[in-house]
């Protein structure tokens, strides 16, 4: 009886190391595998606070000074508005006894009338207004666009960050 | 020494079970913290993504932004130069431009 006792106290003591040994090692194996996704959390973390540090400061500056030039180029923009339209009224003011002239003339030759109206400075005016919608309004309209697109992302990029402060604090 | 051996041995029993729960907590804490650091670096992976999509967008609309103040820049330049050609077509010698 004596020994059995002995033998099953002694079994107990091995479970007892057994146990202990079998948690250091789980235990172990588990840090282990926990060290590698703190690495990629970290290299997450500063891929993002280099890209958004870098990007921020550049396109402040540059929303800042596209906004200055869109300024000037508006204003520039406005004044060859007003002188086109000067043009204009100066031009179809005129265009009254100039049209009863050109039928005059395309009476008497076609041809002849076919190159003046094609030279005729109304066409120049007509030119010069599509000129103005087509290419200058556009582009004023699509840089407009795209100077907004950057400050809206930049704001929803702040907000982001605002609501992961891991990414703005490295703190894992 | 019958009845040392038996309360050593249920003694042992006893510490056998405390160790046993015991160790099972730290483990299963290990675990759900490994399954946490798992999450957490698939939600930083995601937010890295998204973060850099914004980067490249805003990358991409300051180019824009750059061709078309340049195109704007040229279009100005070759308004003021319609508009030069009606004041000379008109006779007018006003070609006052910026």
């Amino acid at each position: 009886m004596i020994w059995f006792l002995a033998v099953v106290v002694v079994g107990l003591i091995a479970v007892l190391a057994e146990l202990l040994l079998s948690y250091q090692k789980r235990a172990h194996e588990l840090r282990l595998l926990q060290d590698p996704l703190r690495r990629r959390i970290r290299g997450h973390t500063k891929a993002m606070q280099d890209a958004v540090g870098g990007i921020q400061g550049i396109a402040t500056e540059q929303v800042a000074a596209f906004t200055t030039q869109l300024q000037g180029l508006a204003r520039r923009v406005d004044e060859l508005r007003e002188a086109l339209r000067g043009l204009e009224r100066q031009v179809l003011g005129d265009a009254a006894s100039i049209a009863a002239h050109d039928d005059l003339i395309e009476e008497a030759d076609s041809d002849a009338g076919k190159i003046d109206a094609e030279e005729a400075p109304e066409d120049k005016v007509h030119q010069a207004q599509d000129f103005l919608r087509q290419e200058v309004d556009e582009h004023r309209l699509s840089m407009q666009r795209d100077v907004e697109v950057v400050r809206r992302t930049l704001v929803l990029l702040e907000a982001k960050l605002r609501r992961a402060p891991s990414v703005a604090t490295d703190n894992t | 020494m019958l009845e040392g051996l038996l309360i050593g041995g249920v003694a042992l029993i006893i510490i056998n079970l405390v160790v046993r729960d015991q160790t099972q907590f730290r483990i299963t804490r290990l675990r759900s913290e490994l399954l946490a650091l798992r999450s957490e670096e698939r939600r930083v992976a995601e937010r890295r993504d998204e973060v850099e999509l914004m980067v490249a967008q805003i990358a991409d609309a300051l180019m824009r932004a750059d061709r078309r103040r340049q195109s704007l820049e040229k279009g100005c330049g070759k308004m003021q130069a319609l508009i030069d050609e009606i004041r000379a077509m008109l006779g007018g010698d006003d070609t006052t431009g910026d």
